[in-house]
């Protein structure tokens, strides 16, 4: 409990922590003061000089800024007398010196610290008659952010946020006196992952979006607090929409969360909602070899059910399959899984690194408890261009708190410059290495226990003696586990996918286990709701609120909700619905055809449906494609990593005819009830219907489902809470503004423990060729990507495949030069880079570039690949 | 007596009203022939609204919206755009890509003039706006910034 | 309120105070075997030390000792700051300088021997108005002053 001061601001009494500043301690009893320079989210600098107010002391009152000042013990301070008054008017009049007043064009004008404070304590007229100062003011310091250091008022704040926050201190103050300007070096243009937020923080209009830039005036949007769905953070912002177009994103402050930011990606990847390509009506196709053509919903809803229902009839439920992405919201997700396992009684339901990855149920323990840790562990997992506003708050922790990282990742990734360790893994081979960490730190803990010299290094036993030479590699990582206080570890699906993955996470959840901090392991998916999805149970072996299908009396619980029980055996996981396990597909929001083999496995196809926002390569092979909304256009909620449910309201009109998930989810389930009556011998019940609802299917008797009856997405999530019980609590309007995170007390779970883990150590890539590495990169060519703005597709590389300077010296390759890269499971023609992050021996393809050449490669299999690199 | 006086009264009466109307035979007649000859309007008067260019031919207009703020019933709508520097619509960055006025809603009360910052939109003396269908009543940038018979008063308010 | 306590760094240093010492001896350094700071040099001093290229153009920017741009054999940097143009220096004496060099603040003669400048304060106030030739300050300066130095330099050519 810190110490607590009270200090009189104006005649009110406040009593504030020791160490606030006065600028706060006024706030905090209702008084405001001005400020430009001055941020929550920054270091003090006392630079504008518009927070000067008087401290009276025992030898009479003087001015100082509150900023900087600290409050202390009976500290008096007046905010409002006439020398405070005049020093604030003299002090705009001087800001006001060189400041354009072009606020008519100015994109800021509206919601401008500068305009509100002058009018609110500036004097109402300039004594300025010469001319003003000239300076650049079309100047793009980054593809996104344009400066104009005319009206810059010099205030730092832009400089300290990238440098405080950032780390990349690529803005400066150049040149002095009245010629000083903001700037950035010549032909180093601010590339950091969250730049946009200086826009949001800049008190005047001298960095605007450029996305953006003219399309609106604050006045006049329809602002909606929304949440960003492009990562697991999730981000809060806001919907600022104008005539039906999404016209700008800004950050809202979640201190929980994103304190205050946004990622470039959040911010400025939006015009996709707009986009004149997105599907605006239901298209069908007739007939192989046909082309789509518009629909209503009648008939393709009508055409689905009808197409699913003959398929079923003829081949079992189990011949039909769901794909989903893990971008919908937990309101999708929990229909589309009840769609299969209620209606059509198939548990083949999954999304892309789903029942493929072996998640830990919850998540992150919060994302605050980054900031408590000494020692952060990222395994397979990089922030910076997964999660960019993580990546924030772990940079903070690593340079303000002193937390140490240790990276496990196949690449250096850009987290690795800060103190701590950096252990250099094959994909796949994280296992062996995490396993060595484990066993030696079990050794450590039973030596410990037995009495021995505390945690002394594990050496010469038994089963420790075959991996000496292990151990020396393994020696920084296993000195900085030992000493750790408050460790967090953090896994991405890049370390966690398939056979291998499953063995690295056991090892790495036995490691935590022998630390004792098995409740600080967290899985972040690749997706903005991967955590929700999971919840719901959009897997194929996992029922709602992380059960497995096989426990019957989960089954019952969900049955008496449904009015059928979920069937008990697992079903085909993603990989194997996408490579053709199914003879119908339904695809909401994923894109499988994305890789010819994967196009090719979606040809064989009898049926496919795709439920998207644009006609991606799945969509194109469809037979029905319903046109979704994104999520600005449709309530809904989703869980961050954090497993913090949030909302995301409807902030714009929905594109044409498009709907939201949920609700073509549920007018589906509709329709398919409605066509199927049970044969009980009765004749049913003669009603005026359409020639195709009298088309009924016969189903044998039995429990009958429930009707679906979802008015609202407030109404999917209150059976959420019944299906799901860590959710039970959660309501949409108690989910507040700020979401609510769900209780891990409410999740049955088998108690931690240690579970052996038999591994072999990966074999590098024989000579000749390399392992090949994948991973993230924030502007890949993801799902939005290519409808986003011009600045905005401007900063997706190039496909590119990139090796260490050391390997393309001894292959005598060239940097530029277009490659053939080669595995056993396709090769791509790719543009070849040097990356010094990359390990020798190993050549990095990120994910979700254009043509998917990583996954074609065979990136996500979660085996070792290697790779053969050969100029064209 | 009285009743001399009435009728005399009376006389001077009918004397005085004739004289009115004696009057008015011999001067000129106020009323206009409307459609053959045009009708004058008071300088201050307001009608059409006009976007005004400079000499140069530049628009002058800047796009800021700052008279669709300031319209009390919604009748403007614009939407600007980043001028292209080397074929400027305005000088400086930004132009309105988009004006439209629907005259529909409009009551002609001036406040965009009052608004502009650059004495682009004023509302200009023509007033025959009878169109056979409601879409005519829906002016665009164009037919705005091309009246038939440009007629700029920039009122000093 | 402030959602964290404002302490100082504890772990890593938000930056290391070695590297920035380093950097105007680096600069100085730097400077001495081209006569001023091409941006190949200044992302090589940034690299060196560990800075980013616009931290170190940042404080090149701002000394008055490092140049930017290729400059004359003299440096005359003149000085304008308030006391030196409170005297009644600052201009008359720039202006004198280039009537006689034939040349503006800011151009260098072109036989490449000598740049005029005008800089912010060479912290003279006390002597004022002062200028700087090089590393060489002169102070308390008067026509004839200026004069004998310029013949001096010219001499010494």
């Amino acid at each position: 409990m810190p110490d607590l001061v009270t200090l009189t601001v104006d005649d009110v009494k406040v009593t504030v922590p020791a160490g606030t500043l006065v600028v706060d301690a006024a706030k905090a009893a209702g008084i405001e003061i001005p400020i430009f320079c001055s941020h929550p989210k920054l270091d003090p600098l006392g630079a504008c000089r518009m927070c000067l107010v008087e401290f009276v002391g025992p030898r009479g009152s003087k001015l100082d800024t509150a900023c900087t000042v600290r409050v202390s013990e009976g500290m008096t301070v007046r905010t409002s007398t006439e020398q405070v008054k005049a020093v604030r008017e003299a002090n705009l009049g001087f800001i006001l010196i060189n400041h354009p007043l072009d606020c008519p064009i100015c994109d800021k004008g509206g919601e401008c610290p500068l305009q509100d404070q002058t009018m609110a304590y500036g004097a109402g007229v300039s004594q300025f008659v010469e001319a003003k100062r000239q300076k650049q003011k079309h100047y793009p310091i980054s593809d996104l952010i344009l400066l104009d250091q005319e009206r810059c008022i010099l205030c730092w704040r832009c400089i300290r946020y990238l440098d405080e926050w950032e780390d990349k201190p690529q803005i400066g103050l150049f040149e002095r006196g009245g010629e000083t300007v903001i700037d950035t070096f010549p032909g180093q243009p601010v590339d950091a992952a969250t730049s946009g937020n200086i826009i949001d923080i800049c008190p005047v209009g001298a960095l605007t979006n450029r996305v953006s830039r003219f399309r609106f005036r604050p006045w006049e949007l329809k602002k909606t607090p929304s949440v960003c769905t492009l990562c697991p953070v999730g981000c809060n912002l806001r919907l600022d929409e104008r005539v039906h177009e999404l016209r700008r994103i800004v950050a809202r402050e979640n201190l929980a969360v994103n304190d205050e930011w946004l990622c470039d990606k959040g911010r400025f990847l939006h015009q996709y909602v707009d986009h004149p390509e997105r599907l605006r009506t239901p298209l069908v196709r007739d007939a192989a070899g046909e082309a789509l053509r518009p629909a209503t919903w009648d008939e393709a809803l009508h055409r689905v059910i009808e197409k699913l229902g003959d398929i079923a009839d003829t081949n079992g439920a189990n011949a039909l399959g769901g794909i989903a992405s893990a971008r919908v919201s937990n309101e999708a997700a929990y229909l589309f899984q009840k769609f299969f396992r209620a209606l059509v009684g198939a548990n083949n339901i999954d999304f892309a690194d789903g029942s493929a990855v072996k998640a830990q149920p919850t998540g992150l323990s919060a994302i605050a408890d980054i900031a408590k840790s000494d020692l952060i562990v990222l395994v397979g997992f990089d922030p910076s261009e997964a999660a960019p506003v993580l990546d924030l708050h772990i940079k903070r922790a690593a340079r303000r708190a002193g937390a140490k990282l240790l990276v496990i990742n196949p690449r250096r990734i850009a987290l690795a410059k800060y103190p701590g360790a950096y252990l250099p893994v094959l994909p796949g081979g994280e296992a062996w290495d995490l396993n060595g960490l484990a066993t030696a730190l079990q050794a450590a803990r039973a030596a410990n226990q037995a009495g021995s010299k505390p945690a002394p290094a594990p050496t010469g036993k038994a089963k420790l003696e075959t991996k000496v030479a292990v151990m020396a590699e393994l020696r920084p990582a296993y000195d900085l586990l030992a000493a750790a206080k408050a460790p967090l570890f953090i896994y991405g699906p890049d370390a966690a996918r398939g056979q291998l993955g499953k063995l690295a996470v056991t090892a790495l959840s036995n490691l935590a286990v022998a630390l004792g901090f098995g409740d600080r392991l967290a899985y972040v998916g690749a997706e903005a709701n991967s955590q929700g999805a999971r919840d719901m149970g959009l897997l194929s072996d996992t029922l709602p609120g992380h059960q497995p299908v096989t426990d019957a009396a989960v089954r019952e619980r969900l049955g008496k909700l449904w009015g059928v029980q979920p069937p008990a055996e697992p079903g085909q996981s993603y990989a194997a619905m996408a490579a053709g396990g199914v003879k119908a597909l339904y695809v909401m929001g994923a894109n499988p055809a994305a890789t010819v083999a994967g196009a090719e496995a979606l040809h064989k196809l009898d049926f496919l449906v795709v439920q998207d926002l644009f006609l991606t390569e799945t969509a194109q092979l469809a037979d029905v494609v319903l046109p979704a909304t994104s999520f600005a256009e449709a309530d809904g909620t989703y869980t961050n990593l954090e497993r913090r449910v949030q909302r995301g309201p409807q902030g714009i009109k929905p594109a044409g005819e498009s709907q939201a998930d949920w609700a073509i989810l549920a007018a589906l389930a509709e329709k398919w009830l409605a066509s199927q009556t049970v044969d009980t011998g009765e004749v049913s019940k003669a009603i005026e219907q359409p020639d195709w609802k009298k088309k009924r299917r016969k189903i044998k008797a039995g429990p009958a489902p429930k009707p679906w009856n979802y008015p609202t997405a407030q109404a999917v999530l209150d059976e959420i809470g019944k299906a799901v019980p860590p959710y039970a609590s959660l309501r949409w309007d108690a989910l507040g503004e700020a979401g609510v995170q769900w209780s891990t007390s409410a999740l049955v779970r088998a108690p931690r423990r240690v579970e052996p883990v038999d591994v072999a150590p990966i074999a590098a890539a024989p000579a000749g060729s390399f392992t090949l590495v994948s991973g993230p990169l924030l502007w890949d060519n993801g799902p939005l990507m290519p409808y986003g703005a011009e600045q905005v597709r401007k900063l997706t590389p190039t496909p590119f495949v990139a090796l260490n300077p050391a390997d393309l010296t001894m292959a005598a390759l060239a940097e530029g030069r277009q490659v053939t890269v080669t595995s056993a499971y396709g090769n791509v023609t790719l543009t070849l880079k040097a990356d010094a992050s990359v390990q020798p021996g190993t050549a990095w393809v990120p994910a979700n570039l254009a043509g998917a050449p990583a996954e074609t490669l065979g990136a996500v299999r979660g085996e070792p690949v290697s790779v053969a690199v050969k100029l064209v | 007596m009285s009743y001399v006086n009435e009728v005399f009264r009376g006389a001077v009466a009918i004397a005085q009203a004739f004289g009115v109307t004696l009057k008015a035979l011999l001067s000129s007649p106020l009323t206009v022939e409307y459609p053959e000859q045009p009708a004058a309007v008071y300088p201050r008067f307001r009608a059409r609204h006009e976007l005004r260019r400079y000499e140069n031919g530049l628009e002058r207009c800047i796009g800021c919206m700052l008279c669709e703020a300031a319209c009390p019933t919604g009748a403007i709508h614009v939407e600007a755009a980043e001028n292209d520097p080397e074929h400027p619509t305005s000088p400086g960055e930004r132009y309105a890509k988009v004006y439209d006025v629907n005259l529909m809603r409009c009551v002609f009360c001036g406040d965009c003039e009052t608004a502009c910052p650059v004495e682009a939109v004023v509302l200009g003396h023509d007033f025959e706006l009878a169109v056979y269908n409601r879409a005519g009543l829906l002016l665009q940038k164009e037919q705005l910034l091309n009246p038939k018979a440009p007629n700029v008063v920039v009122r000093a308010e | 309120m402030h959602a964290e306590p404002k302490v100082k760094p504890s772990g890593a240093a938000l930056i290391d105070p070695a590297k920035e010492a380093m950097l105007l001896a680096a600069l100085y350094i730097a400077q001495e075997q081209r006569g001023y700071l091409t941006p190949e040099v200044i992302d090589r001093v940034a690299a060196r030390l560990g800075l980013t290229a616009g931290q170190v153009f940042s404080t090149a920017s701002f000394y008055t000792l490092f140049r930017t741009k290729p400059v004359g054999r003299y440096v005359i940097q003149v000085c304008s700051g308030v006391s030196c143009y409170l005297v009644d220096g600052a201009e008359k004496v720039s202006d004198y300088i280039g009537a006689k060099l034939g040349i503006r603040p800011g151009e260098t003669t072109a036989d490449g021997r000598f740049t005029l400048e005008t800089v912010q304060c060479l912290a003279s106030c006390g002597t004022a108005p002062a200028l700087r030739v090089n590393d060489q300050l002169y102070e308390n300066l008067t026509p004839a002053g200026i004069d004998a130095i310029l013949d001096r330099l010219l001499g010494e050519v």
